[in-house]
């Protein structure tokens, strides 16, 4: 299916890593999401005109007995008289029914078509979307009639608020043909909505950079760009390097030193055991579109990212760079919407999935006390750590109950004592208000490294 | 074929002035059959007018416009109302068409487009010509004196059990064998 702007694969621009698309979006644009097609069962009854009309005329029928008066089988003639026009009706067992959501996959805010379709004849059709939670209803009124069609069909436009594999919403389809009618809910197949990237930038760096060759300025002298230092002149030295203002002071060949370039691997970590929020803007929507945004960021430098959920079973994916690191990542966060009691063993993340000198960043609202205990365990590990805070909303309180009020200062204090605590171990904890990049959020951080404390 | 007018969803959504032309023409007739029977009322039953017209403006407009009940209701006192005054013969056979009319309007899906609508109204058409012809010939029979006989009688029972013949459903037939 094609299907104008909803179908418009393109690039994703900011929220989305350069060149994604080509190898996802390119490729799943063009599909629409669809249920199972088939037959769909529909249990008939007697259409409300039907039982309107027959009320009526036993209404009248009634009085007239009642009564003794036949004139008043006046009143109920013309129902009558219609009940008996009324066609029967097919009533066939199942409809030929089907809606559709194209593209498959999109980012948040972008726009998904829907059109749902009645293939079976039928005198009236009403078709009445109803979106899901963070689902908007752009284009199309939520409930259409199509009268005599063959096919019968609606068409909307939603745009889905947040992120995830989900049905973006059901379609209501009251069908009536003759002096029936049947109800059919019509719903069309999950579609992946990938989280919108907020901009960040790859400054969040650990005291010790890897080996490898990459983008980040390391401590080290090496082949890079950024000056860091001049030394005396040694057989090999490249006669470019000469710094001429030493030399000529110092009567002695000094060359200027650069700094080695070095690249960097980033652990990101979920805490999905808490989320809180109003629909679209939880915790966990929030820490995962932060996720989106540091991977966009560290993957365009060339680094390499993995991800590590906490909540339930232990899940993690191991760093490696490329853009389709980037669609992994998010499809892994997909699934961590389960409330579980589980208590992660961190010892369990091989040495694959958390390599050592690697960064790690947790996304936490910092509500769980098992998060807490991670922290607490990647400190003894000797991991640089940084905390996202994701906790956008403070709990309500009643203005006018004093006790309420009470209860949400010690509620601030407890949370300030908390951030205080883990900044005095060494750990940063960063505010991220999720409406800006995450540039401001790392703006703290800028030109420092993060060392790991044990 | 559906109506598909390309209007924002977000808001509150304005009904159609398709819809709401028809939702006002259910409204009038609605009220014509609750006050057409209303002169012949005597003592409490005036109370059913008021009554009447609450029901018929419940039943095209506000929250209780989603139960169907309510506009059965009001044909119900409509009913009721002419069963109490016992207007003439014409008056019955208007009170009825207007039911009639009352009833088919009532129906109406609420979010219909012009070209929708006016397809709607077409298919409501046989039911109105036909409750019309039947009340007009109801209302011939009723107006015209006939004298008892037995052969009448007679007659009325031939028709009314050719018609439960006619009614009845059929058995399919085999289909022939070929030769």
């Amino acid at each position: 299916m094609t299907h104008g702007r909803a179908a418009a694969p393109g690039p994703p621009g900011p929220s989305g890593p350069p060149g994604a698309p080509a190898s996802a979006g390119h490729a799943v644009a063009a599909r629409a999401a669809r249920a199972p097609r088939g037959p769909v069962p529909a249990a008939w009854q007697a259409a409300p005109r039907l039982r309107r009309l027959a009320t009526v005329a036993v209404a009248v029928v009634l009085a007239a007995v009642l009564t003794r008066h036949a004139s008043l089988l006046l009143l109920g003639a013309p129902a009558l008289a219609a009940l008996a026009a009324t066609h029967r009706g097919t009533r066939p067992e199942a409809l030929d029914a089907d809606v559709t959501a194209a593209p498959a996959r999109c980012f948040e805010g972008e726009d998904v078509e829907i059109v749902a379709t009645v293939a079976t004849r039928m005198d009236e059709v009403t078709f009445r979307v109803q979106p899901g939670p963070a689902v908007a209803l752009v284009e199309g009124p939520a409930t259409q009639v199509a009268v005599a069609g063959r096919p019968a069909s609606a068409r909307w436009v939603l745009r889905p608020h947040a992120w995830g594999r989900y049905q973006l919403c059901s379609v209501a389809a009251r069908c009536t043909d003759g002096m029936g009618q049947a109800a059919v809910t019509l719903r069309p197949g999950p579609v992946e909505v990938f989280p919108h990237a907020p901009p960040a930038r790859a400054t969040l760096l650990p005291a010790d950079l890897l080996r490898r060759i990459g983008e980040h300025t390391a401590s080290v002298p090496g082949a890079g760009i950024e000056f860091s230092g001049i030394r005396g002149y040694q057989p090999g030295d490249r006669l470019r390097d000469l710094n001429w203002a030493v030399t000529s002071r110092l009567a002695r060949p000094h060359v200027n030193q650069r700094a080695a370039l070095r690249a960097a691997d980033l652990v990101i970590m979920i805490d999905a055991f808490s989320d809180v929020g109003p629909p679209g803007d939880t915790t966990l929507d929030v820490a995962v579109r932060g996720a989106a945004g540091l991977a966009t960021a560290y993957l365009r430098t060339g680094d390499r990212v993995g991800v590590v959920v906490l909540g339930g079973v232990l899940r993690w994916l191991a760093p490696a760079p490329g853009n389709r690191q980037f669609f992994k990542i998010v499809e892994m966060a997909f699934g961590v919407r389960f409330p579980s009691e589980a208590t992660p063993d961190l010892h369990r993340v091989p040495r694959t999935a958390l390599p050592p000198r690697a960064l790690v960043v947790l996304f936490s609202p910092l509500l769980d006390r098992r998060a807490l205990n991670a922290v607490t365990d990647l400190r003894q590990r000797g991991v640089s750590l940084v905390i996202v805070d994701v906790l956008q909303h403070e709990p309500p309180a009643e203005p006018r109950l004093p006790m309420a009020q009470l209860a949400l200062r010690l509620w601030r204090l407890d949370r300030g004592a908390l951030r205080a605590s883990l900044t005095g171990l060494g750990v940063p904890v960063l505010t991220w208000d999720s409406g800006t990049g995450l540039e401001g959020a790392q703006a703290p951080l800028r030109g420092r490294r993060v060392r790991a404390v044990r | 074929m559906a109506s598909t007018p390309d209007r924002s969803g977000r808001g509150r959504p304005r009904p159609h002035p398709a819809a709401v032309i028809i939702r006002a023409a259910a409204g009038s007739l609605g009220a014509g059959m609750i006050i057409l029977p209303a002169p012949e009322l005597h003592g409490r039953s005036w109370a059913l007018l008021p009554a009447g017209l609450l029901l018929v403006a419940a039943s095209l407009a506000g929250p209780a416009a989603r139960w169907r009940a309510v506009g059965t209701l009001a044909a119900g006192v409509a009913v009721l109302e002419a069963a109490l005054g016992r207007p003439g013969l014409p008056g019955l056979a208007g009170a009825g068409l207007l039911i009639l009319g009352y009833l088919l309007l009532v129906d109406a899906p609420r979010a219909m487009t012009a070209a929708v609508a006016l397809r709607w109204l077409r298919r409501q058409l046989p039911a109105a010509v036909w409750g019309t012809l039947v009340a007009a010939a109801v209302l011939a029979v009723l107006a015209v004196p006939v004298p008892v006989s037995a052969w009448l009688l007679v007659a009325g029972a031939g028709a009314a059990v050719a018609a439960t013949v006619a009614a009845l459903p059929r058995r399919p037939g085999r289909p022939r064998q070929p030769r």
